[in-house]
């Protein structure tokens, strides 16, 4: 609204020019307020004029904008269902329009806006134009979003919380320096410990017993490998036998487990029951059986020693064959049932002992042992037998079914670790051989003693079994 | 060190506990003019008791009898004579057993599958040595 100073008379003169400096204060005021753009629109939406807050906020100078479509600010898809339009009509209509939402600034960067539009009337109620006002929220909006993210994430935490808390498998977490982060229920159940007495310290140092056991060295492996681990090992410092898994987190390590003592017993006394079951065959096998045939061999002997017809002959040494052939297979089966008493053996020679009989199995195989430095040939007990019984599977295996002509077996150290090795070169495993019995029984026994078991078994490149087994320190029961 | 080793006869003690295998083995050496046999037996206690009582030239022992290894029965042998010799027919394949055997002072170790005549010639062999 421009006017002419000299429609006024001269004695308001002054109250013009209060008027006019009042209105120049204004216009000054708005176009240096820097935090709010502050412009005005024509009916139409053209931009008549502009501040340095939408300068600063918009990028746009006021020379290339003013006369500009106040839409020119809109997200296409906006402008598209004519969003900027209906903003004018509603506030046309209401007196005044406002909402949150992206804006584009001259660069192409968008932002998040709360946006006012005032419509203007002048005395007659005629739409003049209207006021726009328009702030970035970005930050605000940010920070919003940030705080319900904590929201959320501290929910689901105690979520998470809850859920830790009402599993029946322990569970704790360290961080990278194996410091206790959170311990469940049921982990203060296990160690008889409360967690105000835990939480904070170092899980190896509180529990030092554990340390080289089957269960440390997995559970560190996890740490340092950043890979899941999956463990079932006797833990000394529970004097229980646990199972679980521990991963690998931002923060550090998290562990499941759980006591799996009474079933480990249970496998432990059928496996016993198995053993003497085995032996007990084997025995009844030997003496029974083996004997007869060894009989009925040397009998049909004697009698072809007293034959004179030499057709007759002929027929008893077909017989005598087909009998020390069954011998032969049964003396096989014996041997392969058969580990009397071999807890208390030196390992070594019980090694040798398995190769030797399997040597004597095999006619069309060369079956050869090297023995590394530095294995013990001291007694290993249960170590010693699983391993011995682990090999004895694996040539049966060989003899039995690869067709190898070549077959041998190597022991030796590494670390604190026994490497027990036997490959051939047979025919390898086919890819839809059944797993077989044999296989799995060598997976349980290496379970047993808490071993590491590789087969490998390429068709047509032969087998290759290895086992790893750390052994403990110095001599062994 | 027999002043007539080619007409004094080869005395023999067989312990073996599979009664048809023993009575077989009887039949064979009994039938061999060249050999005696002494003592036959089933148990290592028998087997003792029977070695205490002959001059024997050549012992044919199993391993696996109900009382307990052949093996501890050859240092016994050669305790009671310098002179025996031990024969060892083994029905198993446990090199362990077999080693034990021969530790022990065993002479032969033969399968038990062997011929009937080759165990016979061995027989004759070591009691002629």
């Amino acid at each position: 609204v421009s006017m002419d100073p000299s429609d006024f008379g001269g004695a308001s003169g002054r109250t013009q020019e209060v008027l006019r400096q009042s209105e120049e204060r204004f216009r000054l005021l708005v176009e240096s307020v820097k935090d709010y753009a502050i412009f005005m629109l024509d009916p139409y939406g053209y931009i008549t004029t502009w501040n340095e807050g939408a300068r600063r906020i918009k990028g746009y100078e006021a020379e290339e904008i003013v006369g500009e479509h106040f839409s020119i600010f809109y997200p296409e898809e906006d402008v598209e269902r004519a969003h900027p339009d209906e903003e004018l009509r509603v506030a046309a209509a209401e007196g005044s329009y406002e909402e949150e939402g992206i804006r584009v600034r001259k660069d192409g960067s968008t932002f998040f806006a709360n946006v006012l539009i005032t419509a203007l009337r002048d005395d007659d109620g005629e739409l003049r134009g209207f006021a726009k006002v328009t702030r970035d929220i970005t930050e605000h909006k940010a920070a919003e979003e940030r705080e319900q993210l904590l929201v959320r994430e501290r929910a689901a935490r105690e979520r998470a919380t809850d859920i830790l808390e009402s599993i029946s498998d322990a569970f704790y977490a360290v961080d990278r320096r194996w410091c206790l982060t959170y311990v469940n229920n049921r982990a203060e159940e296990l160690w008889g410990r409360p967690r105000e007495e835990l939480l904070g310290k170092n899980v190896w140092e509180e529990f030092p017993e554990e340390e080289n056991s089957e269960y440390y060295r997995q559970i560190r492996r996890a740490m340092e490998e950043g890979a899941t681990a999956e463990f079932e090992a006797f833990s000394p410092g529970l004097d229980a036998w646990v199972m679980g898994r521990a991963y690998p987190s931002r923060e550090g390590l998290s562990v499941y487990f759980r006591d799996v003592t009474g079933r480990k017993r249970a496998e432990e006394t059928l496996r016993r029951v198995r053993e003497t079951e085995r032996n007990r065959i084997a025995r009844d096998l030997h003496d029974g059986p083996l004997q007869d045939f060894s009989y009925t061999a040397a009998a049909l002997g004697m009698v072809m020693l007293q034959a004179e017809d030499k057709e007759l002959e002929y027929r008893l040494q077909t017989a005598v064959d087909a009998v020390r052939h069954g011998a032969q297979g049964l003396r096989e089966v014996v041997s392969d049932l058969r580990i009397d008493g071999e807890e208390g053996r030196p390992f070594t020679e019980m090694i040798r002992a398995v190769v030797g009989r399997n040597r004597m199995m095999s006619p069309h195989a060369e079956v050869s042992l090297e023995v590394g430095e530095g294995v013990p040939s001291t007694p290993l007990g249960e170590t010693g037998t699983q391993v011995s019984r682990i090999i004895q599977e694996a040539l049966t295996n060989a003899r039995r079914h690869s067709g190898a002509e070549r077959i041998s077996v190597s022991l030796r150290m590494e670390g604190g670790d026994l490497l027990a090795e036997v490959s051939d070169d047979g025919v390898g495993l086919s890819p839809d051989a059944s797993p077989g019995v044999g296989l799995d029984s060598m997976r349980e026994r290496a379970a047993l003693i808490d071993g590491h078991l590789e087969i490998e078994g390429e068709e047509g490149l032969g087998t290759d079994v290895r086992l790893r087994v750390h052994l403990p320190e110095g001599p062994s029961e | 060190m027999s002043l007539e080793p080619e007409t004094r006869p080869t005395r023999v003690m067989i312990v073996e506990d599979h009664a048809d295998f023993r009575e077989l083995m009887k039949v064979l050496l009994d039938s061999q003019p060249d050999i005696e046999l002494l003592a036959q037996t089933g148990s290592l206690a028998e087997a003792r008791a029977q070695a205490a009582r002959f001059e024997l030239d050549v012992a044919i022992l199993d391993l696996g009898l109900p009382d307990g290894s052949g093996a501890d029965l050859i240092t016994d042998l050669r305790r009671a004579s310098h002179h025996v010799k031990v024969l060892v027919l083994s029905a198993s394949l446990d090199p362990t057993g077999i080693e034990k055997a021969r530790s022990a002072g065993a002479d032969v170790i033969l399968d038990k599958l062997t011929p009937i005549g080759d165990v016979l010639a061995t027989v004759r062999r070591l009691g002629n040595t």
